[in-house]
């Protein structure tokens, strides 16, 4: 496996396995591995394993590898009984069959963790296991591209300040047009606002109507808001990576925007993982909770429409919709109704998949595997049984509130033939506004 | 049978001391010391976890295999009873000697034993388990047969304490020390999910209120 530096001008020792290990292991990890019995009851929780039904899928066997890396170097047994327990050392004989499962077969979203009768949180000891090879410097190589484009331009898809500037201008007209009203503004760097918007740099490149939805929205509700013209990126993919320390210097962007610009409230965009990683993960990371309010766009825009600020006209959509409910906004992030409450409000004919809401499956694209080209081929393979619960809904809309999901479900429309349009929340909601 | 007695009292001290060293040494590791403002109770998580998110509708995984969440009910239910009973013949103490523990206890052996097939025939078990996993479930079931045999002729109750014995040697290496681990593990699975208002899911429909309001 070769080695892959994220930061070029990190002076680190090359660590062991055993320093790797002891760097990343917490109090409840410790825990937690020493909790699993084994009983397989997780595997038919996996989109992995319901998909291909190899042993390497199943999240029990996931995390025992690290579960025996951890009795070696954590209990008495190790000199005796490693055939027993099935203790083992972590060594780069290891560290393929590592990557290629806690990286290849999983996307970290927790189904089987919500499904462990032991109450192990399994995406945890994965991501673990990740950390581990991150420190030892393996893993996949798109990954560790997302990650340095991040580090060196400030968002991970490379964009350049003089091009975000202009495409902010190009969304004012834009919004200008739309709305008849030339006293609209997408505010940039506008000090003292009460919302920064942080977006997911994948919205300025390919999706820019996410961004004009948002913007419409913002300029209905009449609210204080504006847009960074750097340190904007939402997502961290140093999470996928299970690197605290880059994660936490990835938040601290947004941080430094807020402080920069005065705002209150840090909304993040349709981004699942972005806003796990801020609203929930990073205290951790940063050993302190951060002074500003974090939320999710939908939770501002369901305000919103509960306040009477927005008023929507449902007859605008009148094909099926159905939403995707992606694990790091729903099951990891606790926004288990916004999303359904807006679309109540803003289709007329909204069916819900089977199953849907904590106990909905991935769609294979969470986890970093949108960048993990590696990984391509079995990632779309695990995203059949969304392909089939989309089909089964008969909807020819089909809503997801993170990109990373939208990425994922565009490629299953083409590669299953799915026949669907993939729209954000907010797309719809600004679809069906009534403007006052 | 005082020397058993003796034996056996020293092995469950030494089952208590690793477990001990254990939490002691895990209790060495890093702790967050910061966490994000709940939008839940993780108190009310916790005490979900411990209660009615044990219950089989509650998840998927025990939705779907009801019959092995029976059986695993039923098994750690006996190990719990055969457990007491260990300590109190061990104080010399005449309770749980009804004849109703004889068939709970056996129930419990036949529920052992029915695991033990389920991971021995199901390929996909099989291939993830260890010796561990078949020589644990073995001694406890014959622990827990051994319990309801001293129970039905006391002349056997030396083999329960024999067992009891291997049994407390045993714990702190293999797999049954999730005995252990269970309620912190599921406490911080509780509080995980409580802290960001999951646990107890908001629209949980509870079927006992349903079948109180059907009444």
């Amino acid at each position: 496996m070769k080695k892959i530096k994220i930061e070029a001008n990190q002076e680190q020792k090359e660590l062991t396995g055993k320093q790797a290990f002891f760097q990343n292991i917490d109090y409840s990890r410790a825990l937690q591995l020493s909790t699993c019995v084994r009983c397989g009851l997780c595997a038919q929780s996996c989109h992995y394993y319901l998909t291909d039904r190899e042993v390497k899928s199943i999240p029990a066997y996931k995390i025992s590898l690290v579960g025996r890396v951890f009795l070696y170097y954590f209990g008495f047994q190790r000199k005796f009984w490693s055939w027993w327990l099935g203790s083992q050392k972590l060594d780069s004989s290891n560290l393929d069959e590592w990557t290629n499962i806690l990286f290849g077969r999983c996307s970290l979203c927790g189904r089987c963790s919500l499904n462990c009768p032991m109450g192990i949180k399994i995406h945890d000891l994965v991501r673990f296991g990740r950390s581990i090879l991150a420190r030892l410097e393996v893993m996949p190589q798109g990954l560790a591209s997302t990650i340095k484009t991040a580090l060196i331009f400030d968002n991970n898809m490379g964009i350049k300040p003089e091009e975000w500037v202009e495409t902010v201008k190009w969304l004012e007209q834009e919004l200008r047009i739309e709305r008849g009203s030339s006293s609209l503004f997408f505010p940039l760097d506008r000090f003292g606002a009460k919302i920064l918007y942080a977006i997911n740099p994948r919205e300025a490149k390919f999706f820019p109507l996410s961004l004009l939805a948002v913007g419409q929205i913002f300029s209905e509700a009449q609210e204080s808001w504006t847009l960074s013209s750097f340190n904007y990126d939402a997502t961290n993919y140093a999470y996928f990576l299970g690197d605290d320390k880059l994660a936490a210097k990835f938040f601290k962007r947004l941080e430094a925007s807020m402080k920069r610009l005065g705002c209150q409230i840090l909304v993040l965009t349709e981004c699942g993982h972005g806003f796990n990683a801020a609203r929930w993960e990073s205290p951790g990371w940063l050993g302190y909770r951060p002074e500003f309010e974090i939320k999710n766009v939908l939770e501002i825009v369901a305000e919103y429409v509960k306040e009477g600020k927005l008023k929507l006209d449902p007859s605008r959509h009148k094909l099926p919709v159905t939403l995707h409910d992606p694990c790091n906004l729903v099951r990891l992030g606790g926004l288990l109704e916004e999303a359904r409450f807006l679309l109540k409000k803003a289709v007329t004919h909204f069916v819900e998949m089977t199953p849907h809401g904590i106990e909905n499956f991935c769609c294979g694209g969470g986890g970093g595997q949108l960048a993990m080209t590696e990984f391509a081929s079995q990632r779309l393979k695990a995203g059949k049984l969304k392909a089939e619960q989309i089909k089964k809904t008969g909807a020819k809309i089909v809503v997801a509130p993170c990109h990373n999901c939208l990425d994922q479900l565009l490629e299953l429309n083409r590669f299953y033939q799915l026949g669907i349009q993939v729209k954000t929340v907010c797309e719809v909601v600004a679809e069906a506004l009534i403007v006052g | 049978m005082i020397w058993l007695k003796l034996s056996l009292a020293a092995s469950l001290i030494f089952m208590i001391s690793i477990i001990s060293y254990y939490f002691y040494r895990f209790n060495q590791l890093y702790h967050p010391n910061a966490q994000a403002k709940p939008k839940g109770s993780p108190r009310k998580g916790k005490i979900y976890s411990l209660s009615l998110g044990l219950l089989p509708w509650e998840k998927e995984s025990t939705r779907q295999f009801w019959p092995t969440y029976v059986l695993g009910i039923v098994y750690h239910l006996a190990i719990a009873l055969a457990f007491l009973r260990l300590l109190a013949e061990l104080f010399g103490l005449s309770i749980l000697s009804s004849p109703f523990f004889v068939v709970f206890l056996l129930m419990g052996t036949i529920s052992g034993l029915g695991l033990f097939f389920r991971r021995w025939l199901n390929p996909a078990l099989r291939s993830i388990s260890l010796p561990d996993d078949y020589l644990a479930n073995l001694l406890v079931d014959f622990f827990l047969f051994a319990a309801a045999m001293s129970l039905w002729q006391r002349t056997s109750l030396f083999i329960f304490y024999i067992l009891g014995l291997l049994l407390a040697l045993y714990i702190p290496f293999g797999k049954i020390r999730h005995c252990f681990f269970f309620i912190p593990s599921r406490l911080i699975f509780g509080d995980y999910y409580g802290r960001k208002g999951l646990f107890p899911p908001p629209n949980r429909k509870d079927p006992f209120k349903k079948a109180a309001k059907a009444r």
